[in-house]
């Protein structure tokens, strides 16, 4: 194995997670501030990818995708809080297992009924579509560099709200104790308002980004579903650091397995999260509420 | 429970059988293979019902345990002639029994939302052990080529008239509703309760609440084992997707529709839910969506499942209050 080989894997494990912390960080925050498992956070992803088709097709560029995706996740975010999730406050896990698993099925035919079967393909965007020789037969493509830049500015991002705004503060207190950050006068109905809304546009813009380096598929979230649970159990729920960790840790396992042992790289990520709730088995950070 | 539910409870299981057993009489042809399907899930229902609701535990790796006894059966049965069935159902059984108690010796230690997610990992390690490593077909799935044969002591029965395999099915699958409707209502039903409603205080009585809900996961994986060894014997075809976690939820679906609280509920949420499944594709091919709205109608709606809702309408509470 050549050290390029090595560097080209290990950016694609790295861009790979960050594009798995983006779909983990709404999913974390979702249960560690409001306490919802949400099975339906992977379809959403694949909502953004067919996103990014549906523009690319009926407009040609792929970059108006992006504010479409995030207009498009806020505003179903807020559909889903104000309409299903707000009815939920109080009720057990199996509610929203059950809740959110309806969801699934009732976006994937709507994506079936408007899209159909097939798998499509979205066009790398011209401006980002050449690649990065870095020997005689590797190359890299700068697309993929893309991803890795808006996943590292979305870090940041979050990082600073978290730690530096109102807001951050205010999320903080109500993942804390609920009931305390409500008698301080912070409207919690509010903020979860804003987590549903910003955590689910936060998936859809993923899928968005990853469209056209994945192929854009029925069922497609699925995967990235399963895995970003797996992501947060070993991270922490609720933590975002330890989603970031999580995330890099997965993107490693997954885009070395799937070299070395493709038979098994399948269920090696679930043996990782097993591993770890075998020896914590209330995940690696105790939560409030879980 | 109260008398009058537990009255109720008792009726709606006993008028379940006496219709279900009319099936053979009344029905043919397609309809009986259907009410094949609807009963053999009314009995996945129910046991998956045991762990949910007395024992408090959320499983989204159910399948895991159904799709294991139905591969057993396929990967038992000789290619060439029927298989002996009551010792393959037994392989069956034996097989999801030591799987759940694997799965359950190592997820009850875990609570509230981490055993769902442990259970969910379990279920697609499972998944994927037979989508992806070719033990069994892979993703294309087994074949069981002859329906097994049971084998008496004054003979063989051949069960493959429709109408005869339902009525195997039937006695499989209502042996398997009375027992879990015995266990609720016995001591140690009584055990799971207390543990689920004041864990502290079942210990201080010297209860193991540990070992209590590792009991009901692992009968109630081995019913559901015998549930899938069933499903494979019906179709002659066994497919990963049985164990995926999108199977372990259409379960809990059923479990929820019907009650939880009851052994009756998840059996009448398997009925309607499969009932209506089969209108709406006759209706559309878009079935799924109906299927996603029912879904998120009765979360929203009847929290507590339709029989107790249902019982709720007709007042049975009020006798309850008196």
């Amino acid at each position: 194995m050549s050290a390029f080989f090595f560097f080209v894997q290990l950016l694609n494990a790295v861009q790979y997670a960050l594009i798995l912390y983006l779909v983990a960080s709404g999913l974390t925050l979702l249960l560690g501030i409001m306490g919802v498992i949400n099975l339906a956070h992977g379809v959403f992803y694949m909502v953004g990818a067919y996103i990014a088709y549906a523009v690319v097709q009926h407009f040609a560029i792929f970059w108006l995708a992006l504010p479409v995706g995030i207009l498009i996740g806020l505003a179903l975010g807020a559909l889903v809080e104000k309409l299903l999730l707000s009815r939920l406050e109080g009720a057990d896990h199996l509610s929203q297992v059950l809740l959110s698993f309806g969801l699934i099925l009732l976006l994937n035919e709507a994506q079936r009924i408007i899209f159909g079967n097939d798998a499509h393909g979205v066009d790398v965007p011209q401006s980002l579509s050449y690649s990065i020789p870095l020997s005689d037969t590797l190359s890299y493509p700068v697309y993929r560099l893309f991803v890795c830049a808006v996943g590292l500015l979305f870090i940041a991002a979050m990082g600073l709200m978290m730690a530096k705004t109102r807001i951050g503060m205010m999320l903080r207190a109500s993942a804390e104790n609920r009931d305390m950050a409500r008698a301080m006068g912070i409207d919690v109905q509010f903020v979860y308002l804003g987590v549903t809304a910003v955590g689910i546009a936060c998936t859809v813009l993923a899928g968005v980004i990853a469209a056209p380096i994945a192929s854009v598929y029925p069922g497609m979230g699925d995967t990235v579903l399963i895995q970003s649970f797996v992501v947060i159990v070993l991270g922490g729920i609720g933590s975002l650091g330890g989603a970031l960790a999580g995330s890099l840790l997965l993107g490693l396992v997954d885009a070395f397995g799937k070299q070395f042992f493709p038979t098994y790289a399948g269920f090696l990520v679930y043996a990782a999260m097993i591993a770890v709730l075998i020896v914590r088995p209330q995940g690696l950070i105790r939560v409030r509420g879980a | 429970m109260s008398p009058p539910r537990e009255q109720a409870d008792a009726a709606i299981l006993v008028l379940l059988a006496a219709g279900a057993a009319l099936v053979p009489f009344t029905l043919s042809g397609y309809e009986i293979k259907l009410a094949t399907t609807i009963t053999i899930q009314a009995g996945l229902a129910v046991a998956l019902g045991l762990v949910v609701g007395p024992a408090g535990l959320i499983s989204m790796g159910h399948a895991a345990f159904y799709g294991l006894g139905a591969y057993l059966l396929a990967m038992a049965a000789p290619q060439s002639a029927a298989a002996d069935l009551l010792l393959t159902l037994v392989l069956s059984i034996a097989g999801a029994a030591a799987f759940a108690g694997v799965v359950g010796a190592v997820s009850i230690r875990s609570r509230g939302m981490y055993f769902i997610l442990m259970t969910l990992a379990f279920g697609q390690l499972g998944y994927h052990v037979f989508h992806d490593t070719g033990i069994a077909g892979s993703a294309d799935g087994a074949y069981v080529y002859f329906r097994p044969e049971l084998n008496l002591p004054w003979g063989t029965v051949s069960l493959d008239k429709p109408a005869d395999f339902y009525m195997f099915v039937w006695v499989v699958v209502f042996a398997v509703i009375a027992a879990c409707w015995w266990l609720r209502r016995s001591a140690f039903g009584s055990i799971l309760l207390a543990a689920r409603d004041n864990e502290p205080r079942t210990r201080a009585f010297g209860y193991s609440p540990y070992l209590a809900r590792l009991i009901a996961f692992v009968i109630s994986g081995a019913m559901a084992g015998a549930m899938g060894y069933l499903t494979a014997a019906q179709h002659g075809y066994v497919a990963p997707e049985m164990l995926g976690w999108h199977a372990s939820a259409i379960a809990l679906v059923m479990v929820l529709l019907g009650g939880k609280d009851m052994t009756s509920g998840p059996a009448v949420g398997a009925v309607l839910l499969l009932l209506a499944e089969e209108m709406l594709q006759r209706v559309t091919e878009h079935w799924l969506l109906g299927v996603g709205l029912i879904i998120i109608l009765v979360v929203i709606v009847a929290p507590q499942g339709l029989v107790p809702w249902a019982a709720t309408v007709f007042q049975f509470r009020r006798v309850r209050h008196a």
